[in-house]
Parts: C-alpha cells; structure tokens; sequence
C-alpha cells in the first residue's frame, strides 16, 4: 500500500510539473479586409471588424498565441483548415519565424507551395491556392516564458 | 495523443469534401456559418500537447439581385394590329445567394396600349415558347426564386386592331424583391435583419429591381375577316295566319335574320351573302330587306343587287366591296 501510495503521488507530481513547463494559449479572429483607395490613389488593405460579409469578399484570419506557462514553449505548430465554403489567398499566410506549408489532402502531407501537386484529369500538377485544404506554420524558434506572436492568413467567401 | 491527431484528420478530410459539394455557382448560401478552427501543437516529440480547437465564426450575409434578360432579336417583336397572344419573352434568374421572393410587373408606353398578361415557365424543364402550358402570374403575387434558380416570362398581348402600321408600344418588365424596404434601396444599401435566416440583406441591384424593356412594332393591319351568323328573329303567323303561339308547326311562317361582320382592315370584296333556304320551307315575296351597320333600317333589296332564285332556292343579296361593319339581311319563309 506505501508503495502505491508512493508511486501516486509521484504520478501527481509529473502532472503538476508537465503543466508548469509551458502553455500556449490560442486565439483565433475573422476580420473583413477591405481595400482604400487613398486621394493620391494609392491602395491599402485594412482590417476591419467582420459586418456584411458576402460571397466575393475577403476575410483575414489572425491566429495570435501566447506561452502563459513557466518554461519556454518549444516546437509549437499552429494547424488550420482552410474554412468550407471559402478558398484560401495566394500568398498571404504570414508568421515571423515560422515555416509555412500547405495541405492539399486534409492535412494528411503538408509541403510549401513550389512543391505542393495535386493530379489533374490524370496528370501531375502544381498545386494553386484554390487547392489548399489546409495551412500549418511551424515556429522555428521556442516561444520564452510570457511571450506572444501572431500568424495571418486571408481567404475569399465562395 | 496520436489517436488525438487522427481523429481531427478525419474530420478535416470530411468537412473538405462537403465544402466540395455544396459549393455553388452564385456563391456560398446566405445564412451560411464560416467556421475558422485552429490548433496548436507545442512540446517535444516525446511529450506532446494539442490545444483543443479555437475558432472564429460568423454568417454569410444575403446579397440580393437578379438578372432579367429579354430573349426578343433587337428586344421587338413585330405584330398585327389586332393580332391576340403576341409574346415577349424573358429569362430570369436569381443571381444572389439567398432565397427571395419578387413581384412581377409589366407596364407599356408608346402609341397604344397592349391588354397583356405575364406567364411563367420554370427554365429547367421548359421549352423557352409560349404555349399555353405556362402559369399565369397574378398581378402582386409572390415570386419565389431560389439562388441560381431561372425561368421564363412571357408577356402575353391582344394587339388593338385600331393600331397603325408602324406604331410602336413598349413593354417594360420589372422583377421586384418584396423584402422589405428593398424596392427603394440604392445599390449597396443595406437592409439590417432582412437577409436569409436573419442576417443582413445587401442590395447588389438598383431598388433591388431587375428590369427590361421589348417593344411592339406594328407592320401590318389585321386581315380582312367576315363572320356569319343565322338566326331566326320570330315566328310571325301560324295555321290561319292570324293566330299566334309562336311554335314552328306547318303553315307558320318565320322571319330570319341574316348578320355578317366584317373586321379587319381594308375591304371585304364582293361581299355576298347568299342564304340556301331549307327544302320544306317556302320564300315569302319581297320580303328580303337589308340593312348596313344597323343604320336606317332594313330596306328592300334592289332586284340588281340580288332576290331570290325559285330554281335554285336560294336568297343571295350582293354587297359589293365593303369595309369593317355589319351587313344583315331579313326575309320570312312558310313551313310547309
């Protein structure tokens, strides 16, 4: 009975400190991207609370993250799927010191897009944007004890 | 943890195929959720943690506009003064991406006014020609048009005879959305709650109105046609030739009336009407009268112009060339 006792409170004990190494908590926001036309002409993008969102319009995602825990996070991969009914931005997932790569099956095999291909009326071809299924960024670097970042992507509503 | 992982790859697998299948040609439905799901994974191989997914949603809003495509060459169909069920056709289709529900309205200007009625025919399943087999739509009723959904309209028109060759009257069809406050709305303006499953309505088209205009041109007048009818007016004696009770026994005598219309333009040439009496009956003298759009009276039949013929037993009164009117003659005949 000590014995079991013992080993118990040794279970309890690499619970307790698994917890304490580190956590990253997520947060994911939808923002409707609407592109201004300044006076002299020239164009930007803003991100702007989501209101009317239609088929046709642009919608940013922003995945921020942050390690509350008390050790530094280490290999920290953020997985999104691409949302039914929308089609993923060419080139606009983003993210300071991450590797971005995409799935075309579901997130089965992930690849960066020069070496993402899909079969095509039997042939083998380069993936397109419109054919991603999935989007993962993979931190090259650990995330230290309070820190936060962020990674952005864009898709448009079919 | 690996269990873990497989089971989400399932599940995105999943939703990627029914993305795939419920994609739509006019764009995602109304109403629709998008569902944004990200995880995150972070550890050493050995030691893993998955975050349950967090996700960012929000609803499809509703565009409302429709397409409305007049299908006439040139958008004219050339008639006949007096010509019935002429067609104007169009083809029109929801082209937002929610349910809606219009009405139809049809009004003319030009130089006369067509009495038209407007049918309907569903596009898929229908043959694109008014036939008669179409719906007709009651004036205020509510349209339905699913998103993608088309049909068929016709614009169906009696022609007056008193147009004239080359007057023209044009037909403007409008397709409205009832949703409330729609039909006043600029393009881009938006209406808070109206939209499919209560989210907001965005008009895409001005007061949410699709519209087209097709014209009638007249190029020829109706064509000359004459009408016949043959009554008998009254009985006028009977047996002795003084009593009457009006009932058709041997020796009464009757008096018919002979009523032919002519319309058209242009006349009617060589109007004759000849009248084959029936074999027991016999022809009262001078008592053929004619009259001309009921007009004067009835006169007796100049002997140039016709009588009766004992040989072939027939009463025939010439006319001569005639325009639109009414030519009636009279006589009294005894039953045998």
């Amino acid at each position: 009975m000590k014995t079991l006792i013992k080993s118990l409170s040794a279970i309890a004990l690499l619970v307790s400190s698994i917890s304490a190494w580190s956590e990253v908590e997520l947060k994911n926001e939808a923002f409707k991207v609407v592109t201004i036309t300044s006076e002299n002409g020239a164009k930007s993008e803003q991100w702007q609370t989501p209101d009317k969102m239609l088929p046709g319009d642009k919608v940013g995602y922003q995945i921020s993250f942050s390690n509350t825990g008390k050790e530094a996070a280490t290999d920290i991969v953020i997985a999104n799927p691409i949302p039914e009914n929308t089609v993923y931005v060419a080139d606009s997932a983003k993210g300071l010191n991450t590797d971005i790569e995409f799935s075309t099956d579901g997130g089965k095999t992930y690849a960066q897009p020069s070496k993402l291909f899909i079969d095509k009326n039997g042939e083998r071809v380069q993936a397109t944007a419109a054919d991603y299924t999935n989007v993962r960024w993979t931190l090259n670097k650990p995330l230290a004890i309070g820190a936060d970042s962020s990674v952005q992507y864009a898709v448009l509503i079919k | 943890m690996k269990q873990l992982l497989s089971a989400v790859t399932l599940s995105l697998g999943l939703a990627a195929s029914m993305a795939a299948t419920t994609a739509h040609a006019i764009g995602t439905n109304a109403g629709t959720e998008i569902i944004n799901s990200a995880t995150v994974t972070y550890g050493p191989a050995n030691n893993q943690t998955v975050s349950d997914p967090v996700t960012a949603t929000f609803n499809v809003d509703e565009i409302i506009n429709i397409n409305v495509t007049a299908l006439d060459s040139n958008n004219n169909v050339d008639v006949n003064a007096g010509d019935t069920a002429s067609v104007q056709a169009y083809r029109i289709s929801n082209t937002g991406n929610g349910a809606e529900v219009f009405s139809l309205e049809q009004i003319s200007t030009g130089d006369f006014a067509p009495d038209t009625s407007i049918y309907y025919e569903k596009v898929d399943g229908g043959n694109g020609q008014f036939d008669g087999t179409e719906s007709i739509y009651i004036s205020g009723a509510d349209f339905n048009l699913d998103p993608d959904e088309e049909y068929y309209i016709y614009l169906v028109s009696n022609i007056p005879a008193g147009a004239a060759i080359g007057q023209t009257s044009t037909l403007t069809f409008e397709a409205i959305s009832k949703t409330p406050g729609a039909s006043s709305a600029p393009i881009g303006g938006i209406l808070s709650g109206q939209g499919t499953a209560g989210t907001d309505a965005v008009v895409a088209i001005l007061n949410a109105t699709g519209n087209g205009a097709e014209t009638y041109t007249v190029i020829a007048l109706p064509p000359v046609t004459v009408d016949i009818i043959k009554s008998i007016v009254s009985v006028i004696t009977d047996i002795d030739g003084t009593q009457v009770t009006g009932q058709y026994i041997p020796g009464a005598t009757v008096k018919y009336l002979i009523a032919v219309t002519v319309t058209g333009a242009g006349n009617a040439e060589n109007l004759e009407i000849i009248d084959s009496l029936p074999a027991d009956m016999t022809y009262v003298t001078n008592t053929l009268v004619q009259q001309i759009d009921s007009a004067g009276g009835f006169t007796a039949v100049a002997s140039a112009n016709g009588g009766y013929d004992a040989d072939s037993h027939k009463v025939s009164v010439r006319f001569g060339n005639q325009p639109a009117g009414t030519y009636e003659i009279q006589l009294d005949a005894t039953i045998n």
